[in-house]
């Protein structure tokens, strides 16, 4: 259940005077069950790039492969592509539809052919595994928070069951507390059952905590792919880019810089935590006593 | 007095079933006091459902109180005839910035407000020409705004508001959609406006980093204000917030768990240079 992208590029209105590229010879592999993190400054081609992975866009140059096939090649169907690839846009409320949550839920699965039980069985699920209470289920999806929005709208690309599933912003407008939840119950997707997550984000903090790689995005040209540690060591190069690391990574290396022999690719609050104590405690000094 | 002052302020919504019967009623605001002072930098947190976005839609008269009183620059929000005036007098910038432009050009997307108000054409390009100033986008004036960067748009919603010469500006959640450098050009220009316009902010926001620099912080729970302080004095309650569902910076909470752990680190660590200071200090 591997995306391959090879020289993949897309011209926006090709061959008139509003051709723009949005994507430059893309090479790239998602493999089963990573947990990857998209980032990139505003229109440096993440929508694009993640609407070529399941087939909403044809690439203008270049191949997609779904599982070794060109999605574009002739045998692929591309709505089963798109059952097994979700994708959840940053607006829930672009994707949600139906008059209730519960039917919005069932929809996917029903429209893959799935009989009114195992539709139903699957929806339930999906809303279980998101956090969404069951007295919620009778109401219109409109009238609910942003937060629960997008928590039906993630339950109801799960409940089609795809493999990859592909977040832009989940967590854009919301409080803290909502985003980690939301994030924590992604991760737990991931763990449990072993999905594979695309997630795009704005927020270098999340990124730094929940993925395994991460895929930066400049001006339409893949401008790292690595772990996140190395990525975030390229710290001055991103903020070129509009980007910026954690803002641990910048305390760290202001430490450095003083002089106290800290380490600098630590991601989360904890790890930096543990890592000056060390420190400190190493040179003997430093301690209330 | 304040330029926003509030007293007692309640708002109550009903909710209604498809028979058009009454479902129950919500209380988004429930009393507050309130007092902004002309020139503050004023921020309101609090988690998704706290009351923030309703208490900002009182403050240039979108919604009208069901309880109590609000003022903006001494005038009763409530009383019918002054609505335009209010709304001159605190503009508003909301989350999205693809929502709130119209002009096919930055420069007339900007003169739109003034124009509205019956300014007079010299005048409005005037006006245009500052706010453009004010938020460092001038070079843009002549671009078609849905070929801007997310955070370029929202500088120029802020101008839009700016154009109209308001006494207060209050933003909500505007850089929630941006990336880290549109974040940094917005707060910059909020920064630049309320220090050298003089003109008074009220930021709600989720980023727990865009409040350091704020004079005065309001938490909201449950449609009430349930903290108050400068950053400094709320951001050493980190327990406290966290039990409203918020934050605190990165550097305040690894500053916290250094001092809990028995690093001799002050109270309130906001940024990273004090942090770095206290910690170069202690070693």
């Amino acid at each position: 259940m591997s995306i391959e992208l090879k020289n993949v590029s897309y011209l926006y209105s090709p061959g008139t005077a509003y051709e723009m590229r949005a994507l430059e010879d893309i090479n790239l592999v998602i493999p089963e069950h990573q947990f990857i993190g998209l980032i990139g400054h505003t229109g440096s081609g993440k929508s694009t790039l993640i609407q070529l992975f399941n087939g909403l866009l044809k690439p203008t140059g270049g191949q997609v492969f779904y599982n070794g096939e060109d999605i574009w090649g002739g045998d692929v169907s591309r709505k089963d592509l798109r059952s097994q690839v979700g994708l959840v846009f940053q607006y829930p409320e672009y994707q949600l539809f139906e008059v209730d949550v519960f039917k919005d839920v069932c929809f996917g699965p029903r429209n893959q052919g799935l009989d009114q039980e195992e539709a139903k069985r699957r929806a339930r699920a999906a809303l279980e595994h998101v956090g969404v209470p069951e007295e919620l289920f009778g109401r219109s999806p409109f009238e609910l928070s942003g937060g629960q929005k997008k928590r039906v709208a993630i339950a109801g690309v799960l409940a089609m069951d795809p493999r990859i599933l592909i977040l832009d912003e989940p967590t854009a407008g919301l409080d803290p507390r909502g985003r980690d939840e939301i994030l924590r119950q992604i991760r737990a997707l991931h763990e449990t059952r072993g999905i594979t997550i695309v997630l795009v984000s704005h927020s270098m903090e999340d990124i730094a905590r929940y993925v395994q790689r991460i895929v930066v995005l400049d001006r339409g040209h893949i401008a790292f792919d690595d772990d996140p540690r190395r990525v975030f060591s390229h710290y001055r190069e991103l903020e070129q880019m509009g980007l910026a690391a954690p803002q641990i990574t910048y305390v760290m290396h202001d430490l450095r810089d003083r002089g106290v022999p800290v380490d600098v690719d630590v991601l989360t609050v904890e790890e930096a935590r543990d890592n000056i104590l060390a420190v400190l405690k190493g040179k003997g000094a430093g301690h209330a006593t | 007095m304040g330029i926003i002052r509030a007293r007692k302020l309640g708002y109550e919504y009903h909710r209604y079933d498809e028979n058009g019967q009454e479902e129950g009623a919500t209380r988004a605001i429930d009393d507050i006091d309130l007092d902004v002072r002309a020139g503050q930098f004023v921020a309101v947190l609090g988690h998704n459902g706290s009351g923030k976005s309703t208490l900002a839609k009182h403050i240039n008269a979108l919604l009208i109180p069901t309880e109590g009183t609000l003022w903006v620059d001494g005038m009763d929000t409530s009383a019918e005839g002054e609505l335009w005036r209010i709304r001159q007098r605190a503009g508003m910038v909301f989350q999205n910035p693809d929502n709130q432009i119209i002009g096919t050009v930055v420069e007339e997307d900007v003169g739109f407000g003034p124009e509205n108000m019956g300014v007079p054409t010299e005048d409005i390009w005037k006006r245009v020409e500052e706010s453009l100033q004010a938020v460092g986008m001038a070079a843009y004036r002549s671009h078609s705004p849905n070929k801007l960067s997310g955070g370029q748009k929202q500088r120029v919603a802020i101008a839009g508001v700016m154009a109209m010469r308001p006494q207060c500006i209050v933003l909500d959640e505007p850089t929630a959609m941006l990336d880290p450098n549109g974040r940094r050009e917005v707060l910059r220009a909020v920064r630049e406006l309320n220090r050298r316009e003089n003109v008074t902010v009220i930021l709600i926001t989720h980023y727990m980093e865009e409040v350091v620099s704020a004079d005065r912080v309001y938490v909201m729970d449950q449609g009430r204000i349930v903290m108050e302080g400068t950053p400094r004095e709320l951001f050493t309650r980190v327990e406290d917030l966290k039990s409203y569902g918020l934050d605190v910076p990165q550097v305040t909470l690894l500053a916290h768990g250094l001092k809990k752990a028995g690093l001799v680190i002050p109270e309130g660590i906001l940024t990273r240079e004090e942090l770095v200071d206290a910690l170069c200090r202690s070693s």
